[in-house]
């Protein structure tokens, strides 16, 4: 059972946007981490792959400064790691990319995150499942393999508290939700020796990738609106108490 | 290609999903200043068929696309996303317009990857300028809003976020019925069944006052801070994902789209970011109260009254007062 396992590199603290004319560009701040629900992906890969021996191979796309999240996913157990040297955004761009890496390899299983906490999409892992045309399943909250390997056995959330049980057949691709199963967090020293593991870098241009012939085109960036214009309360903590029990107050119409 | 635009129309066992009525609304929109016409495609079972038809020709939409076929229901991505791509090079709109559930955010970006189309995702808005598709979409977590433009001069495929619709004038005339005939593959994946993650809502969706808490908390031993206060107004206790992801409280009580949606009197939510999928669920409270140390936490965009603090110091004095006033015979 090899594995390919989709993740992306955030943080945790949000980019300043730089002033100038044409189209934003952002400033990354903090240190890069791995994105919640693909490091979820990542501990549900080694889960599945290990009692058959198995090998998860961690991808990710971005620049240079996303090998980052590589070094943690071998930490986590990844016994491989590659990078696309290609932008991280948009969404069916990074599936292209993804999609020429599935192609070079023989994976059973691609899992990827069901969403990018910064691109709030959900996008790469169905796109990349039409890319492969393979069967696939987002927002997955369980993974079970059949006998001989052939078939996966999945649960997906459809909303509002329910599930649904499916049955496909492999290789697919499983866009994983959080919550599948417990996060495993490396000791320190693990991320430490598995920087001195070799990581593969690959240009996009080695993997043939055609160009998208149009594409979106981001114009400007400004702060999101709001729905309204929020009362904020000041003071001590007994002063904001009493005003907000006013405010309760009347909204249950009590006042 | 058409000048019409087609809208994904999802439903369950023949009942329109709650999105349909979002996504009509903002299309009828985008068609008038578009020009276009108006067409809503529905993928279902032929048992299905009726009670769909009957509840889709009175939406607003200009033309209803029926692909009726056994194979439909239940809902299969493998198998609706292929349908819809082959509907869409068939009728040759010009947007695929979908609504960022769980089903359209699983086909709008299959059908775009198959089809080599531009993506529009999870917008907010979507307009039209200049034979342009203007598009705004959250990033970063929602701590900015991007402005995209696309060129639209052939097909191209968005999703819309929920967001409440602008009221539109819905068209009294009925849709006519147009059924397609696919030739659909056999599937690789099988429906076995459905379930619910849990046994009722704790009380959520009958509460008059919910208190909401998030990862601010930090540890589930300091809940007991978040029961006393919704125990001191007869309120019930609700939360974001991520208590639910850590089993610090059971999914009963998780608020948002993939929990329940609330509709109390007041919702008080206490370190809470305000999560796009979160806020889904709390869209009909009537009254949002926000705790947050963190000035620019989405939650404070949806709030009525909000406090920038530390919701330590915020909860139990809250708490303190209501259980004053009780005793002095005034409750809150």
């Amino acid at each position: 059972m090899d594995i390919l396992v989709c993740v992306q590199a955030v943080t945790h603290e949000p980019p300043r946007l730089v002033e100038g004319r044409g189209a934003p560009r952002f400033e990354r701040r903090g240190r890069s981490v791995l994105n919640e629900s693909d490091a979820y992906a990542l501990d549900a890969a080694v889960a599945l792959a290990r009692p058959s021996g198995g090998r998860v191979t961690a991808v990710t796309v971005g620049p240079l400064a996303a090998q980052e999240v590589l070094y943690l996913a071998l930490a986590k157990g990844a016994n491989e790691a590659l990078r696309v040297d290609a932008a991280a955004e948009p969404p069916l761009e990074v599936a292209r990319a993804l999609a020429a890496v599935v192609r070079r390899g023989r994976y059973d299983l691609v899992l990827t995150g069901v969403e990018s906490s910064e691109a709030l999409a959900s996008a790469v892992g169905p796109a990349l499942a039409g890319f492969l045309d393979w069967p696939f399943a987002s927002a997955v909250q369980s993974i079970e393999l059949g006998i001989g390997e052939v078939r996966a056995r999945v649960e997906r959330e459809t909303g509002g508290g329910g599930r649904q049980q499916l049955s496909l057949a492999l290789p697919a691709v499983l866009c994983v939700q959080s919550g599948i199963c417990r996060l495993s967090y490396p000791p320190a020293v693990r991320v430490l020796q598995a920087r001195r593991q070799a990581t593969q870098s690959l240009a996009a241009a080695a993997l043939g990738l055609a160009v998208a012939a149009v594409a979106p085109r981001a114009t400007e960036a400004f702060a999101p609106r709001s729905d309204r214009d929020v009362e904020l309360l000041e003071g001590s903590p007994a002063e904001i108490a009493v005003a907000l029990c006013e405010r309760i107050a009347r909204a249950r119409g009590l006042a | 290609m058409t000048s019409e635009i087609l809208a994904l129309l999802g439903h369950r066992a023949g009942t329109p999903d709650a999105s349909v009525r979002n996504l009509v609304g903002r299309a009828i929109a985008l068609a008038r200043s578009a020009g276009a016409k108006l067409c809503g495609l529905s993928l279902c079972a032929p048992s299905e068929a009726d009670s769909l038809t009957q509840a889709l020709v009175g939406c607003g939409i200009e033309k209803l696309v029926l692909v009726v076929d056994p194979r439909l229901s239940p809902y299969l991505p493998e198998t609706h996303a292929r349908a819809v791509a082959e509907a869409v090079r068939r009728l040759s709109p010009r947007l695929l317009f979908c609504a960022h559930d769980y089903e359209g955010s699983e086909v709008a970006p299959w059908v775009a990857a198959a089809l080599d189309l531009p993506l529009l995702s999870n917008c907010v808005t979507l307009e039209v300028e200049g034979g342009e598709l203007v598009a705004e979409r959250l990033a970063f977590a929602g701590a900015w809003q991007v402005r995209l433009r696309l060129a639209w001069d052939r097909c191209a495929v968005a999703s819309l976020g929920a967001a409440n619709p602008e009221e539109q004038e819905i068209a009294v005339t009925p849709a006519s019925v147009e059924r397609l005939a696919l030739d659909l593959p056999e599937p690789r994946s099988t429906s076995l069944g459905f379930s619910t993650a849990c046994d009722g809502d704790a009380g959520l969706t009958r509460a008059e006052v919910v208190v909401g808490i998030g990862r601010g908390i930090g540890d589930s031993a300091r809940l007991e801070l978040v029961d006393e206060l919704a125990a001191a107004l007869g309120g019930s206790v609700g939360c974001s994902r991520p208590l639910v992801d850590l089993a610090w409280l059971p999914h009963a009580r998780q608020i948002g789209v993939s929990g329940h949606t609330i509709r109390p009197k007041v919702y008080l939510a206490c370190g809470i970011s305000g999560a796009a999928q979160h806020l889904a669920g709390i869209g009909e409270a009537q009254t949002v109260i926000a705790i947050n140390r963190d000035p620019t936490a989405p939650i404070f965009r949806v709030a009525h009254h909000g406090v920038v603090g530390d919701l330590f110091e915020i909860v139990p004095a809250l708490t303190a007062e209501v259980l004053r006033r009780r005793a002095s015979t005034s409750r809150p």
